[in-house]
């Protein structure tokens, strides 16, 4: 599934630069722990978090993760989307809590 | 080389206001264990509030002489626990009073009596309103800034831990990061934080607290320092 079928399907918003509409979204993670992100995210997973500080953006790069996903429309900081541009990594929101759009993610095939 | 005294520090100490904290955890029994472990200086730093320094400091006057200086753990809206460590206690109450406004009051009857305000004769002066426990609503680099804005030094607490650490929370520690020194928690020897955390080592200082929450763990860790006096300038100027 390609994560710009995924914006559409679930409107989500996009904070940063849509430079791979077609990226491939291999499945899903949700945490607000980095340490815990970097240990168990896969490749193209999308990560939904509430976590908003600059650092997220190093992490996503780190791990090549497809998107992040701001939960329940917390607001980022300029610094990390100034980040997510220059590093190429897509910002999404979505005013629903974590719980929430994870199952629908997962109802939708994205494991 | 660094010349002077040693000295023997704790720069992590909770009392009863802290909702955490055992309620034994009163300033004046707090002074009577920092005296029996030989202490030279202690920050009392409760979550997010300084209202038992006072209490300690009077406490401590029955000693012989112990500086006993006033900070706060802070817990940034990313939920990093963050040592604010002052010399003034108007600075400190100044941030205080500042980063109360961004926490949630007490949820329940219970939680507020959690949060015990104890005088130095160990009588309840009242109870805390603000959730102590919560996160103040301002980021990680908000509050390190305030906290140089109202003169105090700025230090990540337990770095090791598993939780609430700028490591835990954030994966690793921002470049552009203006703390002072990272704290380590007892249970990690210094000797093994420099070499798991070399490349911080040659960037910070790293110092040791009790992180006490109970009499008992009082004196399980602490920092030793060389100064010429025990005062928090010659506490600052051993970090830098």
């Amino acid at each position: 599934m390609s994560i710009v079928e995924l914006i559409d399907k679930f409107h989500l918003q996009i904070l940063s630069n849509l430079h791979d509409p077609e990226k491939e979204v291999t499945g899903g993670y949700t945490g607000d722990l980095l340490s815990d992100v970097i240990a168990n995210s896969k490749e193209g997973n999308v990560w939904i978090t509430m976590q908003t500080h600059i650092n997220i953006i190093a992490v996503a790069k780190l791990k090549e993760l497809s998107a992040i996903i701001i939960v329940m429309n917390r607001q980022v900081d300029k610094d990390a989307l100034d980040k997510a541009n220059e590093e190429k990594i897509l910002v999404l929101r979505t005013d629903l809590p974590a719980y929430r759009i994870s199952g629908k993610f997962y109802e939708y095939g994205i494991k | 080389m660094i010349s002077g005294k040693l000295f023997k520090a704790d720069v992590h100490l909770h009392t009863c206001l802290s909702p955490c904290a055992d309620v034994t955890q009163s300033p004046k029994r707090i002074m009577e264990r920092v005296n029996e472990e030989k202490f030279d200086l202690i920050f009392i730093t409760d979550h997010n509030s300084t209202a038992n320094v006072k209490a300690a400091k009077e406490a401590a006057k029955k000693f012989r002489r112990i500086a006993v200086y006033p900070g706060m753990e802070i817990t940034t809206r990313e939920e990093i626990h963050i040592l604010s460590l002052f010399e003034n206690l108007e600075d400190a109450e100044r941030l205080r009073d500042y980063i109360n406004n961004y926490l949630p009051d007490a949820y329940s009857e219970m939680e507020k009596q959690e949060q015990i305000i104890a005088n130095e004769e160990d009588e309840v002066e009242g109870f805390y309103d603000k959730s102590l426990f919560s996160a103040v609503d301002l980021s990680l680099d908000e509050i390190i800034d305030l906290i140089h804005t109202n003169n105090g030094i700025a230090i990540a607490a337990h770095i090791d831990r598993q939780s609430f650490s700028i490591i835990s929370q954030l994966g690793f520690i921002p470049e552009k990061c203006k703390l002072d020194a990272l704290e380590i928690s007892p249970k990690m020897k210094l000797k093994e934080a420099e070499s798991i955390y070399r490349d911080y080592s040659l960037k910070y200082k790293f110092v040791k607290g009790s992180d006490s929450h109970s009499l008992n763990t009082i004196g399980c860790a602490y920092t030793e320092f060389r100064g010429n006096d025990i005062t928090y300038k010659d506490f600052c100027s051993f970090l830098t």
